[in-house]
């Protein structure tokens, strides 16, 4: 039998530049046969999807992280890159919102009892997991068990929650507040100031950094949103696409969504009889994983040997990747969708996120040791 | 060397031979991909409205 880990992980001189090549051969076949066979916008957003796949993973960039390292050790870099990536987005998106740009929307959304909850629960669930809405995607494609597991539990609760979300948005919520112009451009940028300098202030003087290599992915994913965002239409997305998937594997063995007030709405009925590569956040999910697993088998790291995790640890896993998913929905986002897109196009529900998932996350942390999830 | 099952190779292939059965799956079922019938390469400058099939957004209820 063809040992793939060494084909893929470590293979002869002779043939590394031919895998590489068909690494590289691989997404650029992919892309232009999908623009050919479904119209060039769809391989434009698959392009951007493994664009963001292999900035994710090329350049270490993520999430889950660089909260956990902001809680445990208050190291403050990973999240100021964050928030450079968002207030790059912010400043095209600010004016491109404000224009006369109908087809253009933000990622806005009321802030509410199910929000603030499910925004809680989200930043505990990705902790447990060390990944978040993207996250996820990225380790499952760079071949992470932890989240391979995860993901189709994902899947299923993102369906879930998008399932019963009018009956948990109709708890209660605030009227939708946005910000918009130049002095909601203002506004956001000095609140993800304060936000930086108050994480740098917190830190250690040793810590007192953010790496180029950060530096770097925030401007690559930053350049890559504000694509997506006018390509699209609408702002970087995960969650929207995963429920998606699921609920169409429902709709195909017979389940009747116009149950559910959300999928029986028009615009949720039309993208059920779609194909999933005219979806947005679909095409980009699907490029993310590709573009994760480039960077994963080119660096050879395919070879990396799985850990050894004890059965209350997969248990926990699958219940945390259930929660990842239908508390993304309540949340009305992820940390993509919500906090990234949401504060980047003026949402302040994407503020009020960014908080619930932070508490969230503290509490995450403290649990995984428990769960057997610490290795 | 790691055997194939005991490294990454095993997960991140799983992954995308699910990949490749949900769009297999997603082509039987769906309608079909028209190339002819495809709207603009880009949204911003289109005359097209928003799909509204986002993570943010939430229809109107019954």
């Amino acid at each position: 039998m063809t040992d793939i880990s060494t084909s893929l992980g470590a293979p002869a001189k002779g043939s590394r530049l031919f895998a590489r090549a068909g690494l590289i051969g691989l997404p650029l076949v992919v892309i232009l046969a999908l623009m050919a066979s479904a119209g060039v916008r769809y391989g434009l957003l698959l392009a951007i999807g493994v664009g963001f796949g292999l900035t994710l993973e090329g350049l270490r960039f993520g999430f889950a992280g660089p909260w956990r390292a902001m809680i445990l050790r208050r190291e403050p870099a990973g999240l100021i890159a964050q928030l450079l990536a968002i207030g790059l987005v912010a400043v095209v998106a600010f004016p491109l919102l404000s224009g006369d740009h109908p087809e253009l929307i933000g990622a806005h959304a009321a802030v509410g009892w199910s929000m603030v909850g499910g925004a809680f629960v989200f930043g505990a669930a990705m902790q447990l997991l060390l990944g978040c809405g993207s996250g996820t995607l990225v380790n499952a494609g760079s071949g992470n068990p932890v989240s391979v597991v995860a993901l189709p539990f994902f899947v299923v609760g993102a369906f879930a929650g998008s399932y019963h979300l009018l009956w948990w948005t109709d708890l209660g919520h605030l009227p939708l507040v946005v910000l918009e112009g130049s002095r909601g451009l203002v506004i956001t940028l000095l609140g993800l100031l304060i936000v930086g300098l108050g994480a740098l202030f917190l830190a250690p003087k040793q810590a007192r950094f953010v790496p180029r290599r950060l530096l770097v992915a925030a401007v690559l994913l930053a350049a890559l949103a504000i694509a997506n965002f006018a390509v699209a239409g609408q702002p970087w997305g995960v969650v929207y696409g995963l429920g998606l998937w699921a609920a169409k594997g429902a709709s195909a063995l017979g389940a009747d969504l116009t149950a559910s007030s959300y999928w029986a709405s028009p615009v949720h009925q039309e993208r059920l009889v779609s194909s999933l590569l005219t979806d947005y956040t679909s095409l980009t999910n699907l490029g993310i994983i590709l573009g994760a697993f480039i960077v994963a088998a080119w660096r050879s790291g395919l070879s990396t040997r799985l850990p050894s995790l004890p059965a209350r640890a997969w248990l926990a896993t699958v219940i945390a990747g259930f929660l990842l998913g239908y508390s993304s929905r309540l949340a009305l986002g992820c940390n993509v969708g919500a906090f990234f897109s949401g504060i980047s196009t003026g949402s302040l529900h994407g503020w009020v996120w960014f908080v619930a998932a932070f508490a969230g996350a503290w509490v995450g942390i403290r649990l995984r040791k428990p769960l057997g999830l610490e290795g | 060397m790691t055997g194939f099952f005991m490294s990454r190779a095993f997960p991140a292939s799983a992954t995308l031979l699910a990949v490749v059965a949900l769009l297999v799956f997603d082509l039987q079922t769906s309608k079909s991909l028209n190339p002819y019938t495809a709207p603009a390469a880009i949204m911003l400058g289109s005359d097209e409205a928003a799909s509204g099939a986002f993570c943010a957004l939430v229809p109107p209820g019954k």
